[in-house]
């Protein structure tokens, strides 16, 4: 019995571990983009957050200070962008990439500032770092998330944000203030995301630590329609991809040992296969990426 | 002393740059009656109806709502003071419930407090059953029906208990049916002594529902009346500025050999929303045949199979001049002498930042007049498109000028002559006077008569009643992807029983 149990088990906690930092980036995600701000971003603003985590929790030896540094950076930059697109009408596709390549190439300058090395910050003992809080925090939060959404006055004027901006105008709430608000806590979350790779997941910050995650929260948002229990779902089951093929590397098929790179694909095909709508379509807020004047 | 208006404009200015949309508005509207703002396209009806919306502020002047000046600083001003405004385009969210969509406009609400579903859903069934609306409250608005949507919308203003309300062009997407339907309502609310003020461009209705009616025309005033001292003559002719013609007078002549020239047998098409079942048609030389119907009820499909088959699955067979059309091109189609005006002008009939001449050869840049050896003949298109826009009466007369900054009157008639230069034996006329002023509409309806009787097959597509029994000679109502309904212009066409047909009752 232990024998199916134990590893069973193990494969949850290791797809609860690996979905929690793409959990927080995709409720960060769904709350820009239900306002009809298209977040591409989510990518930078985690990397913001592993880096400035990894710092604060190696100088202050407090994870939990690390996090709440890591939102309030992630907020400033998610702040950067809004004022990008919202008060300047930036394109949402272009600023979003430019911010993912703007935190690429700032890290290593503040690295060099603080540790004398363009590379990987120093590693963080591991007392210092997070057991398992993370991963309750993510649950809690998307739970809050959709009672929020569905149940309250400001949810529905996110909602309208993104679906119908006039109508939401008209109602007198002022939309840009909306996606304002928005957009700046979808930067503080997804810097959480990024947290808990640098403190949780791992035990320092290293470049391009993120690998991706941000757009596999954005694909997760896809595959679960905007909606944050279905988009957990679909973080989730990335996670399980992700652990999948961590267990499966150094696994023999018919007598070859299949390529550790061949497995390591696996979570990238399976976003793949999800986004291009083989599960049926996905329709997006109305509004998205569309400039309220 | 005359009793206190409930809106009164004084001497309102409103410019967009260097276009005066309103210049000195003055007139009054009375307290509990149905007041009618017409006039055409760009005359300022809708213009003047933000400004009391506040939507824009007025320029120069102000207006008086009850008495007091109105300093309104947005919509949501306008709203606590009493106004509601039914928009054209509505202000609901498609996905979300009619409930969520009523509970976005509730005063006096923090951000955070909890939507009180259940408490706000029974206020709304009480206040809907006083007013015998059948609303359901929790299906996404997208799944119900225009005229419900419009319900519903008039339902968030009289939530509010708003005592001014503005109706922007009401009866634009409603069948005959709902729009007396919509009457009634105003009826009623006017008897509960509110103000109802519709914008519209439909003097029939204005006649037989309004008691007064301001006419604009320019941004500026032209008439004020009370709906007794007034006429649809005298009305269109202040619309206008000219007096118009009748062309239930105009002749139709009787074609001699009249020979079918299109024909569609058993034509079946099935798409995303609607489809065409089993659509039988022959359309024969020197007859307008009207496809009357409510939008969405499989027009564009027809019209689709007609223009591009190779678009559309389909099965069943059409002919043009016993040519076989289903696999042929659009191109090869059009070269058959098929000529049509599309529906949505500015997404496939014209491009509107390029001049007028470029537009007026589209489509026919290949023939031998316009171009040789792959160079366009300039000299010729200029030649050809100064000559149409004189007899076309197209302004302003240049050839350079780019389509999109002419009015929409003016780009349909050049969509009209572009048409119609090759004397076609076909011609497809989708709403051809959508969004076109009633001037315009009064040359295109007879140029539609002229080719007509010049010999040419025209097949009208329409939601307009009153433009289908002017021109057409006989008429088949299209419902749900079926012909439910033919009417003859020999029996005198029965305007309620083409009515009921567009909306499935036969």
């Amino acid at each position: 019995m232990t024998e199916i149990l134990l590893p069973l088990i193990s494969l949850l906690l290791a797809t609860l571990r690996m979905a929690t930092p793409m959990i927080f980036a995709s409720m960060g995600g769904l709350l820009s983009e239900r306002a009809g701000v298209v977040n591409i971003a989510l990518e930078g603003f985690m990397l913001v957050g592993a880096f400035t985590a990894a710092v604060i929790a190696f100088y202050t030896h407090s994870a939990w200070l690390a996090a709440f540094v890591a939102l309030g950076v992630g907020a400033f930059v998610g702040a950067l962008y809004a004022l990008f697109v919202i008060e300047f009408k930036g394109d949402q596709i272009v600023t979003g990439t430019a911010i993912n390549i703007l935190t690429v190439g700032a890290m290593p300058f503040f690295t060099k500032i603080l540790f004398n090395s363009t590379g990987s910050t120093p590693s963080i003992p591991l007392e210092d770092r997070f057991n398992f809080e993370p991963i309750v925090l993510a649950l809690l939060l998307v739970a809050s998330l959709t009672y929020w959404f569905y149940q309250t006055y400001s949810g529905l004027w996110v909602q309208f944000a993104g679906e119908h901006p006039e109508a939401l105008a008209s109602a007198g709430i002022n939309v840009r203030k909306v996606r304002w608000v928005s957009v700046i806590l979808s930067g503080g979350l997804a810097s959480i995301g990024g947290a808990s790779l640098s403190t949780f997941l791992a035990s320092s910050y290293s470049p391009l630590m993120t690998s991706g995650r941000g757009f596999m929260a954005l694909a997760a948002l896809i595959f679960g329609r905007w909606k944050p229990l279905q988009t957990c779902a679909a973080c989730l089951f990335f996670g399980l991809t992700d652990a999948l093929q961590m267990r499966l590397q150094g696994v023999q098929v018919a007598g070859f040992e299949v390529p550790v790179q061949f497995i390591q694909i696996l979570p990238y095909f399976v976003t793949v296969i999800a986004v291009a709508g083989f599960f049926g379509k996905s329709e997006s807020p109305k509004a998205l990426g569309k400039v309220y004047e | 002393m005359t009793p206190t208006p409930a809106v009164e404009f004084v001497g309102v200015h409103k410019a967009f740059g260097e276009f005066h949309a309103a210049e000195d508005l003055h007139f009054k509207i009375a307290e509990g009656c149905i007041h009618a703002i017409v006039g055409e396209n760009g005359a300022g009806k809708s213009t003047s109806m933000k400004l009391l919306f506040g939507f824009y502020r007025p320029d120069k002047g102000h207006i008086k709502v009850r008495g007091a000046v109105a300093k309104f600083q947005s919509p949501a001003d306008a709203m606590t003071c009493g106004i509601g405004m039914v928009h054209q385009h509505f202000m609901l969210a498609e996905t979300h419930s009619a409930l969520d969509n009523i509970l976005l406009f509730e005063k006096n609400t923090s951000a955070f407090q909890k939507l009180n579903r259940k408490e706000h859903k029974e206020r709304l069934q009480n206040l809907a059953a006083e007013y015998q609306f059948h609303i359901d409250w929790d299906s996404p608005i997208g799944q119900l029906s225009v005229g419900t949507q419009q319900r519903i919308e008039l339902l968030k203003i009289l939530s509010q208990n708003s005592k001014i309300i503005i109706l922007d062009e009401p009866t634009a997407v409603l069948t005959p049916l709902e729009i007396v339907d919509l009457f009634r309502n105003l009826q009623k609310l006017k008897k509960e002594g509110r103000t109802i003020i519709i914008i519209t461009h439909k003097l029939k209705e204005v006649m037989n529902n309004a008691d007064s009616v301001t006419v604009l025309r320019g941004g500026r005033v032209v008439a004020n009346s009370s709906i007794h001292q007034t006429s649809i003559e005298q009305l269109a002719e202040h619309m206008v500025g000219r007096k118009l013609k009748n062309l239930d007078s105009h002749p139709r002549l009787k074609v001699s050999d009249q020979k079918s020239i299109l024909k569609i047998s058993r034509l079946n098409v099935q798409n995303k929303f609607s489809a065409l079942k089993n659509l039988s048609l022959e359309l024969k030389s020197g007859e307008i045949l009207g496809i009357a119907g409510v939008e969405g009820n499989g027009q564009d499909e027809l019209i689709q199979s007609l223009l591009s088959p190779r678009s559309l699955k389909l099965k069943g067979q059409i002919e043009i001049n016993s040519i076989s059309s289903v696999r042929l091109s659009t191109a090869r189609i059009r070269s058959l002498g098929f000529s049509a005006f599309p529906e949505d002008r500015l997404r496939y009939g014209v491009l509107t930042s390029r001049p007028a001449y470029e537009n007026f050869i589209l489509g026919y840049q290949r023939s031998r007049e316009y171009s040789q050896f792959g160079f366009l003949r300039f000299k010729n298109i200029f030649k050809k498109t100064a000559a149409a826009m004189e007899s076309f009466d197209i302004r302003p007369r240049q050839i350079e000028k780019s389509v999109g900054s002419m009015s929409g009157g003016n780009q349909q008639k050049l969509v009209v002559a572009r048409e119609l230069q090759t004397n076609p034996q076909i011609i497809l006329a989708a709403k051809p006077t959508r969004g076109v002023d009633i001037g315009a509409v009064e040359f295109i309806h007879e140029q539609l008569l002229n080719s007509r009787n010049s010999g040419a097959a025209v097949l009208l597509v329409s939601s307009e009643l009153e433009e289908l029994m002017t021109l057409a000679d006989r008429i088949l109502v299209l419902f749900k992807g079926q012909l439910v309904a033919e009417f003859d212009r020999k029996n005198g066409y029965n305007e309620i029983a083409i009515g009921s047909a567009m909306g499935g009752h036969t």
